[in-house]
């Protein structure tokens, strides 16, 4: 039979998707649904008073249609969540509506709950407050070198910065790290500053949760990533246990890294259904996706390299500084790739963060890679200029034969075939090194380059088989179809794996009665749920205990032995990376054409080649697909991207720019396609971020290439681009 | 409240609607046509376009009471049988989390009906003047980039989509 992996599949639910048929959370279909409106705060920090709140609460409550008004003096005590889910996760440590007091603009205050969207809506604009403002600290620039207020409710509100010791629960990645000498040394030196903005996430899905209670038992629809992480948390919130929550996650109209971490809106949608008892449908708007379900954090990067006169690095510094809320804890994890990169003997890496009054943020695409490797990229390319080395062969030059912090060997790094392959594609070499030489009908043209890399995660995983008389083996785990193509590449391996025609096949995600997965995020669930549904596939194969080759011949076999079904339906677990072999790395090479129109200050992104080295590819139209849309989320970084703050209010002005058809390239994608067994019984390492790692610096270095400008903020704007051409000084 | 007669996907319809509803949430919420999505609720991402009378608007800026009298098509209409944008759609993967794949397929229809009558884009105006006059004589990936510029696409597919297009319209 021919494998199903490797093959080009057409994505399974891809009729739903071209029908309509295809259901979000959103679309949930359910009797007696009322509908609810978050109401937020339009102040950075200060407290409510409670007549207003009161006064506002009953004139929204006497508004037609209107069932409840959910507000801090009524609305019941949640409870705090464990500190293991707080101290290095962002979800919030104080509850919702649990005091009068503001942290930042667009903090829930309000929940109107009404018959139908409109009165809804209407009631909760009649909402308004008195405030008792006080001054707001909206950056970190407000935080450092000031005095740091106490902790309040127990440390649920902190203020001042902090110094993380290492990235979520993963004590080897290094926030604070250094190794070799305490001095740097002597030798070419670069050493710049770099900025990077508020991002968001930007899903087209907004946010909608749909909540009904059945006597104790809780199940919320929702537009999560992280349905058993969702469960455990809101059953802390609400002080309820495990079992009386079911999460039910149908598609995902894109995450990027929000969806997840139970943001607040999920807790209150609960409530208030519990409060009218009714199904209660709370879905957010545009607005409030920026204040309420995460986002990309402000960094300021200081970027050291020093190298000798051959390019070869002899110490590699980036010190972040970084923004996250005062009610939760997250830091942007920007330096972590600089320690292992480039072949390094020194490096000093570190990270602060200030806890200032804004929402709290989160992972997004290439959390830490997107924002550092645009500075250490862009750090690279400043450092061939000095050097007067190829920026293609300085990279190869300076390619570390194993991680340096772990001392571990790569399971299978195929960087240089990247580098080498993707020069070749581009037509790199013929690129003179000079910038502003190369012109087009009037208009500067650049070539950029920059690597990418992000880690092979895998974490544990449950899959449930079930064999139905019909001859259909489904396989399910609590993971989430958020547009990767979970559904059609876990059916392929599990055909394959159980030996099995792919149209015998299916795979189930969205419910937590699956068996537990985790989050899908870090570019791990292929990694991840793959190795639980191999293992499920290939139980099966030995539980069947016979070659079966088709729909029909194992109907007939069910037939004939009807206890069978019975023993082809079981649950596996599989488990975690091995920790002590070699090391699981992605790596590619981005190469890229810009166009810099310098009258309009219009920059275009013309032709894009990427060669990526994540493993083995399972389905090569949905893993391509995927690295277009990584490179294309990583252009609107570059040259677009930027929530636009008030920053002396924190109030959200302007709109969000995002790609669209017209701003995208031309691609030419291509993978390396060697298996990766280190991490996993598959060959996989996840493709869902690689894609962004590295887009913003390529194109940066492209437009240093077009124009002679060195833009380190981004992103890169028309103003930047309109301004007229200096060399900078000599330093 | 307001009464409205509307044809949707074909069925005449009698509804008693709230004035401020638009006609996306009324597909949405009232007529439980939920393939049409709610991206942003002001103009700006294309996912909830539907066609009235024959051309496509945004339905997050229609109101419902200002096209009494109109009929109505969303990515519903077409029934069972996929057409030859759906099925491309499909073949060349133009999308990967699919919300606002009904938006930008019902604007891929109506390019190719837009682009048949010769209606200019903004493209047009890149070529020559026999373009500017005549019209396109070809759907080139510039025109179908520019047509298609008012749907977003986070995910990025859109390589895969003007593909789709472009196989659709041949």
């Amino acid at each position: 039979m021919t494998p199903a992996v490797g093959r080009p599949v057409d994505r399974i639910e891809g009729r739903d998707k071209v029908t309509g048929a295809a259901r979000y959370a959103a679309d949930t279909v359910i009797d007696g649904v009322v509908h609810a409106v978050l109401v937020q705060s339009t102040i950075a920090k200060g407290r409510v008073t409670a007549e207003s709140m009161a006064a506002a609460a009953a004139t929204a409550a006497a508004a037609p249609g209107v069932l409840h008004v959910l507000t801090p003096l009524n609305c019941p005590p949640l409870h705090v969540l464990p500190v293991d889910m707080t101290w290095d996760l962002p979800l919030e440590r104080r509850p919702p509506l649990s005091d009068l007091t503001v942290q930042h603009v667009g903090q829930h205050l309000a929940v109107v709950i009404a018959d139908t969207p409109e009165r809804a809506a209407d009631a909760a604009a009649l909402m308004s407050f008195d405030y008792l403002a006080e001054p707001a600290q909206l950056g970190a620039a407000d935080v450092l070198g000031r005095p740091v207020p106490a902790d309040e409710k127990d440390g649920q509100i902190r203020y001042g910065t902090y110094r993380p010791d290492h990235f979520v629960k993963l004590d080897e990645e290094k926030l604070q790290d250094s190794r070799g000498a305490a001095d740097e040394p002597d030798g070419i030196r670069i050493a710049a500053r770099f900025t990077t903005p508020v991002n968001a996430h930007y899903p087209i899905e907004l946010s909608a949760t749909v909540a009904h209670w059945d006597g104790d038992m809780l199940t919320v629809h929702d537009s999560t990533r992280w349905i058993t992480g969702e469960r455990r948390a809101l059953a802390a919130y609400l002080g309820i246990a495990q079992d009386r929550v079911r999460i039910l996650s149908p598609l995902v109209g894109g995450a990027f890294g929000s969806k997840s971490f139970l943001w607040m809106h999920v807790v209150l949608c609960a409530v208030a259904a519990r409060q009218v008892g009714r199904p209660v449908k709370l879905v957010l708007t545009r607005n409030q996706m920026f204040s309420s379900t995460g986002h990309r954090p402000r960094t300021e990067q200081q970027v050291a390299l020093v190298s000798q006169a051959d390019g070869s690095l002899l110490s590699t510094e980036q010190h972040t500084l970084t923004e996250t809320s005062t009610v939760a804890h997250f830091c942007e994890p920007v330096g972590l790739t600089a320690r292992f990169l480039y072949q390094s003997p020194r490096m000093v890496v570190s990270h602060t963060v200030a806890r200032i009054n804004a929402p709290t943020p989160c992972f997004m695409r290439g959390p830490g890679e997107a924002p550092g490797m645009f500075a250490l990229e862009v750090a690279m390319d400043e450092l061939a200029e000095a050097t007067g080395i190829d920026p293609v062969t300085l990279r190869l030059r300076n390619d570390p034969a194993c991680d340096q912090p772990s001392g571990r060997a790569w399971s299978g790094k195929h960087l240089r075939d990247c580098y080498l392959q993707g020069a070749e594609r581009f037509g790199w070499w013929q690129r003179p090194a000079a910038p502003r030489a190369m012109r087009r009908n009037g208009i500067q043209v650049g070539w950029g380059m920059a690597t990418a890399s992000y880690p092979g995660r895998r974490m544990a995983s449950g899959c449930r088989v079930v064999t139905t008389r019909d001859g259909q083996i489904r396989f399910a785990a609590a993971t989430h179809e958020i547009g990767t193509g979970v559904r059609t590449v876990m059916a392929q391996v599990g055909a394959d794996a159980a030996g099995m025609p792919l149209d015998a096949v299916t795979f189930e995600s969205g419910d937590s009665l699956f068996p537990d997965a985790p989050y899908s995020g870090a570019s791990q669930t292929t990694a991840t749920v793959g190795s639980a549904v191999e293992l499920a596939g290939r139980q099966w194969r030995q539980r069947l205990g016979r070659a079966v080759t088709s729909v029909a011949e194992l109907r007939d076999v069910l037939d004939a032995d009807p206890e069978l079904c019975e023993r082809l339906t079981f649950t596996v677990t599989s488990g975690g990376p091995d920790e002590t072999g070699p090391l699981s790395q992605s790596f590619g090479a981005h190469f890229c054409e810009v166009e810099v129109d310098e009258e309009i200050g219009r920059a275009s992104v013309t032709r894009w080649t990427a060669v990526m080295d994540c493993g083995r590819v399972l389905n090569p139209k949905l893993a391509a697909n995927q690295v277009m849309g990584g490179i294309t989320f990583g252009l609107g970084m570059a040259l677009l991207e930027q929530v636009p703050y008030d920053e002396h209010t924190g109030q959200l002005i302007g709109e969000y720019y995002l790609p669209t058809h017209a701003d995208r390239p031309d691609f030419d994608i291509t993978f390396i396609d060697v298996p990766d067994y280190g991490l996993d019984p598959i060959g996989v390492r996840g493709i869902g971020e690689i894609g962004t790692c590295g887009v913003p610096a390529a194109i940066a270095n492209a437009v240093h290439h077009a124009t002679g400008k060195r833009l380190r903020d981004l992103p890169i704007t028309l103003e930047s681009l309109l301004q007229p051409f200096e060399p900078e000084p000599a330093s | 409240m307001t009464d409205l007669h509307l044809t949707v996907n074909g069925t005449p319809q009698r509804l008693s609607a709230d004035i401020r509803s638009t006609l996306l949430d009324l597909l949405r919420e009232r007529l439980g046509l939920t393939g049409t999505k709610k991206g942003c609720d002001h103009g700006l991402c294309g996912a909830c376009t539907v066609t009235v009378d024959g051309e496509r608007v945004l339905s997050c800026l229609t109101l419902a009471a200002s096209i009494d009298g109109a009929a109505v098509e969303t990515i519903e209409g077409a029934g069972a049988e996929l057409d030859t944008v759906q099925c491309a759609f499909i073949r060349h993967d133009g999308f990967q989390c699919g919300y606002c794949t009904s938006g930008q397929i019902t604007s891929a229809r109506s390019v190719l009906r837009e682009f048949a009558r010769g209606d200019l884009s903004a493209a047009s105006f890149d070529g020559c003047r026999g373009t500017v006059t005549d019209g396109p004589q070809q759907l080139s990936d510039e025109e179908i980039r520019e047509r298609m510029a008012g749907n977003i696409c986070r995910c990025g597919a859109y390589a895969n989509i003007v593909s789709a297009i472009k196989d659709a319209a041949s």
